[in-house]
């Protein structure tokens, strides 16, 4: 049976169609500077507070409100996944 | 480093304005194109000036592109990235050095012809090795972007690439070839340009800049594929202006060398059409580096935020 995809690979896996080859990079920053933890560890509980941070990083990145608020929608989504 | 780095440039770059200024003056050149000897030495200063600021621009570039690059090295896309900013970097550099080379060889021939031919196979083996250390680099790192796509470009791509690049090289073998001066040279003006058995130019110079101009074009194809096809919005976006630079500088490298194959067109050109040829190039060559700095400044704010 194969093994499921962890929550931070999904969150990367998400991030990528923004950031590209950068996502993975960018996702384990967040989550190791912000929340103070090892990106794999990542929970649902933590995506409340992973999207605020993260979606302020991205303004930083793009003008296009649009595609930062649907990129934050879609990772708050990951959390309702089981 | 990168403080060496600048430190190197600016010598090169004072080394190269002492020794154009100084330049000793062919008479066959003054009565050519009846100017002075000062107002040749002008004209120098003239060439290398805007040399100097395009210079500027490719050392920013190359340090911008490179300080990105050594920043994600540890990741695949990193390394590719690093290979093509060192091709890029000997490109620059390198460019550079040959100019020095070049300048010195002028001054040290004018009055010692028996160096001539000596001078000339250095230059020329010098500017071949610049060329094929550059492509070789470049060819590597693309070639590493396009392992990561896991896709590989059109059939379409690889032979617009490939019919672009048969017309450069038969073009070129066919100047090489037919070149009657290549080891023989007519009073100083009307230099050889080899001093060499033909068959040892065409396996040891002709041969390495077709695969360098192969490997070349090949490297601008890609990092535009590369470029349209991966993943990410506001990568590619920042991405873009890398590629358009490196492609820019890739292809005005290019150009800038097989116009070095026509020298005796070259020879008949007026002074302002050549000017005006080499500011255009000059600038091109500017614009691309520009675009690589710019662009690796943005791919570098995607990597602190």
């Amino acid at each position: 049976m194969a093994s499921r995809t962890t929550l931070y690979q999904q969150v990367v896996e998400v991030t990528a169609d923004v950031l590209g080859p950068a996502a993975e990079r960018f996702v384990a920053r967040q989550i190791e500077n912000h929340l103070n933890k090892p990106p794999e560890k990542l929970t649902r509980s933590d995506l409340e507070e992973l999207v605020d941070w993260i979606k302020l990083a991205i303004s930083m990145l793009t003008d296009d409100q649009t595609l930062v608020d649907a990129y934050g929608k879609r990772i708050l989504e990951l959390a309702k996944k089981r | 480093m990168y403080k060496r780095i600048i430190y190197l440039m600016f010598t090169d770059l004072l080394i190269y304005i002492v020794l154009s200024f100084s330049a000793l003056n062919h008479q066959e050149v003054l009565q050519k194109y009846r100017i002075s000897s000062l107002q040749l030495r002008l004209l120098n200063l003239m060439v290398a000036i805007p040399i100097m600021i395009i210079w500027g621009f490719a050392v920013y570039g190359y340090v911008r592109f490179r300080d990105y690059a050594q920043g994600i090295k540890g990741n695949n896309d990193g390394l590719a990235l690093t290979a093509i900013a060192d091709g890029i970097g000997i490109m620059a550099f390198g460019g550079l050095l040959v100019a020095c080379v070049n300048a010195f060889i002028r001054n040290l021939t004018v009055n010692n012809d028996q160096l001539l031919p000596r001078a000339t196979v250095l230059r020329n083996y010098l500017s071949m090795l610049v060329v094929l250390a550059a492509f070789s680099l470049t060819y590597y790192g693309t070639g590493r972007l396009r392992q990561i796509l896991k896709r590989p470009a059109k059939q379409r791509a690889y032979m617009v690439t490939l019919a672009i690049y048969i017309v450069f090289a038969a073009g070129y073998m066919v100047l090489a070839l037919i070149d009657v001066t290549r080891d023989k040279n007519e009073g100083i003006f009307s230099t050889a340009s080899h001093y060499l058995p033909w068959w040892v130019v065409v396996l040891t110079i002709v041969f390495p800049y077709l695969y360098a101009w192969y490997a070349g074009l090949l490297s601008a194809m890609r990092i535009n594929y590369y470029r349209r096809h991966v993943k990410g919005v506001i990568y590619r976006q920042a991405l873009g202006y890398l590629a358009w630079g490196i492609g820019i500088v890739i292809v005005i490298t290019l150009v800038g060398q097989y116009l070095g194959s026509l020298s005796e067109t070259l020879e008949k050109m007026s002074l302002v059409s050549l000017l005006q040829l080499l500011y255009v190039i000059l600038l091109t060559y500017g614009i691309g580096f520009y675009l690589i700095a710019r662009g690796a400044k943005q791919l570098k704010k995607i990597e602190e935020v």
